[in-house]
């Protein structure tokens, strides 16, 4: 006991205190003097929740905060009391109690309560009322908290969900965007392959109307000797001559349509349904045709073509303009790094790219070789990813092999590989299944 | 006078023969025809040095080219004249035919008064 606080103001302090008020004067005299007064300054904690509780308080003046954590369930000031639980029940404080300003208390040890509750269970009475009141108190607070909280949390769902809506859609609009380029893309490779071709396709035009043009001409000419003619043979020859002529116009008429046709196959977007193939015809098709266009591009090119088509091939059902920029793809290709290995100006060297079908194990099976400059290892990897390309900038758009890899195994369910030795060979194998 | 024509074209044959009717009627004119580079070669060992006079060959062929053929001739039978004919008459395909030592470049399709005074000249 301080000697500053007489007992007699302890007296007063006790009296007040809802727990004693009916307690008689010489109980509340011998308690008085038993009792310990200590001083918090604001902040300070008084009790830490789990701690060995003997002792509870009463406030002789300032103010305290019942908590646990952040969580508060009651101030209380002068006259109240607080920590009478661990006294009763022997456990560790439920709760810390911190001083919310500076505050003096008086400390009654555990003993000298239950010497006065012995002397007067009256009290007891007083006790149960108390605890009642400050449970009541926490359980409405505690139940208003956990309201609040349930908003909060909800709150924060709402927010949430809003933001992950926002993203989402984001996400959307990205991902449609990325949609939307790639179709560019895949649109931008159609028509650079096509233009690669556009030389070869004219050189295939080309050659048919010149023959048109060529026999009809000549059909005009002949008609005039027809009419000078006065020997019956002749006439006939002649006739027999236009009539033929007639037929090659015909012929080579049907060839320039049907060139056409296969120009705009190409560069239109593919057909819903895959149809019966002739492989063999598809790939000479196009072989010619990525002949013609590396030649009418580069006059020095010249190129020993091997072309061997098994015969036991079946029609295979495919996406034919698919399959045919694959070959375009893989063609040019070949012919472009047989071109870059003769530019070298190595000697002796013989440009060939062969062209092998067979039907191995229920796949038909396209090879397509060259001995042009050859792959590197740390590249051949990387040759089916998308925008990789070794040729120099403009010449190509790092998509054709990627599309290639995409057409065969995702379109077709078929396999796609590469082998090369740098400087001396490239291989391309294409397994298409026939079922 | 033999004129060995080169061409993957297979109509080509009927087109010069009727072009020619008269003149290979009249015997003045003996066309034979290869439809490849090394068809052509084959014909020249054979027959030279008979009485070809004039090869016209085409450029683009699958396989050996024009341009290998004029090369093999000129290496080996330099008294054969050789025209080149191509679809593309752009001026490195022109260049590389009169630098490669052929004696004329004709653009298909081709102009066949042209082609007949040419011929003729040689005589």
């Amino acid at each position: 006991m301080e000697e500053n606080i007489s007992i007699d103001f302890l007296i007063k302090v006790l009296r007040k205190v809802f727990l004693f008020q009916n307690l008689p004067d010489h109980l509340v005299k011998k308690l008085s003097e038993s009792i310990l007064i200590k001083d918090f300054d604001s902040n300070a904690v008084i009790i830490n929740k789990g701690d060995e509780g003997n002792t509870m308080f009463v406030i002789i003046s300032g103010k305290v905060k019942i908590h646990d954590g952040k969580e508060q369930v009651a101030e209380i000031s002068e006259g109240n009391f607080f920590g009478e639980m661990s006294l009763l029940d022997d456990e560790p404080r439920s709760m810390s109690v911190t001083a919310v300003e500076k505050t003096s208390v008086a400390i009654i040890h555990r003993n000298d309560f239950f010497n006065v509750l012995n002397d007067f269970p009256a009290i007891s009475k007083n006790i149960i009322t108390q605890l009642t009141r400050q449970l009541r108190t926490q359980n409405t607070v505690l139940i208003e908290q956990l309201r609040s909280r349930e908003k909060e949390l909800n709150d924060l769902v709402d927010k949430r969900t809003a933001e992950l809506a926002t993203r989402n859609s984001q996400l959307t609009h990205a991902l449609e965007d990325l949609q939307r380029s790639q179709q560019q893309l895949i649109q931008q490779e159609k028509l650079a392959s096509l233009g690669q071709l556009t030389a070869g396709i004219a050189h295939e035009i080309k050659n048919p109307l010149n023959f048109v043009n060529n026999f009809s001409q000549l059909s005009l000419e002949i008609l005039e000797e027809l009419k000078e003619t006065t020997d019956e043979t002749e006439k006939n020859e002649i006739l027999n001559d236009i009539k033929s002529n007639l037929e090659k116009i015909n012929n080579h008429g049907k060839r320039a349509d049907s060139i056409v046709k296969n120009m705009l196959n190409h560069s239109r977007t593919r057909n819903d349904e895959k149809q019966p193939t002739d492989l063999n015809k598809l790939c000479d098709e196009f072989l010619n045709l990525a002949y013609n266009g590396m030649f009418a591009n580069n006059p020095d090119f010249s190129c020993f073509i091997s072309a061997n088509y098994s015969l036991d091939i079946p029609k295979v059902k495919v996406f034919s303009q698919d399959i045919s920029r694959v070959l375009i793809n893989l063609f040019n290709n070949s012919m472009y790094a047989v071109n870059k290995r003769k530019k070298t100006g190595e000697l002796n060297y013989k440009p060939s790219v062969v062209v092998n079908t067979s039907l191995l194990n229920g796949d038909v099976a396209i090879e397509i070789m060259d001995n042009g400059t050859g792959i590197p290892k740390e590249m051949v990897d990387k040759i089916f990813e998308p925008f990789f390309t070794t040729k120099p900038a403009g010449e190509g758009t790092g998509l054709g092999l990627s599309l290639s890899y995409d057409i065969i195994t995702q379109s077709h369910n078929g396999k796609i590989s590469v082998e090369s030795e740098l400087g001396k060979f490239t291989k391309f194998t294409i397994k298409i299944p026939t079922t | 006078m033999k004129v060995l024509i080169v061409d993957d074209e297979l109509d080509v044959e009927q087109l010069y023969r009727q072009r020619f009717r008269k003149e290979i009627k009249a015997g003045e004119l003996n066309m034979m025809f290869a439809f490849s580079a090394n068809q052509a070669m084959e014909f020249i060992a054979q027959l030279a040095p008979m009485d070809i006079v004039l090869v016209l060959s085409d450029i683009n062929m699958p396989g050996l080219t024009g341009f290998d053929l004029l090369k093999f001739i000129r290496e080996k039978y330099s008294h054969l004249k050789v025209v080149m004919v191509s679809a593309y008459g752009d001026p490195d395909n022109m260049n590389k035919a009169s630098s490669l030592g052929a004696s004329g470049f004709l653009v298909k399709p081709i102009d066949f008064t042209i082609l007949k005074e040419k011929i003729f000249n040689l005589k």
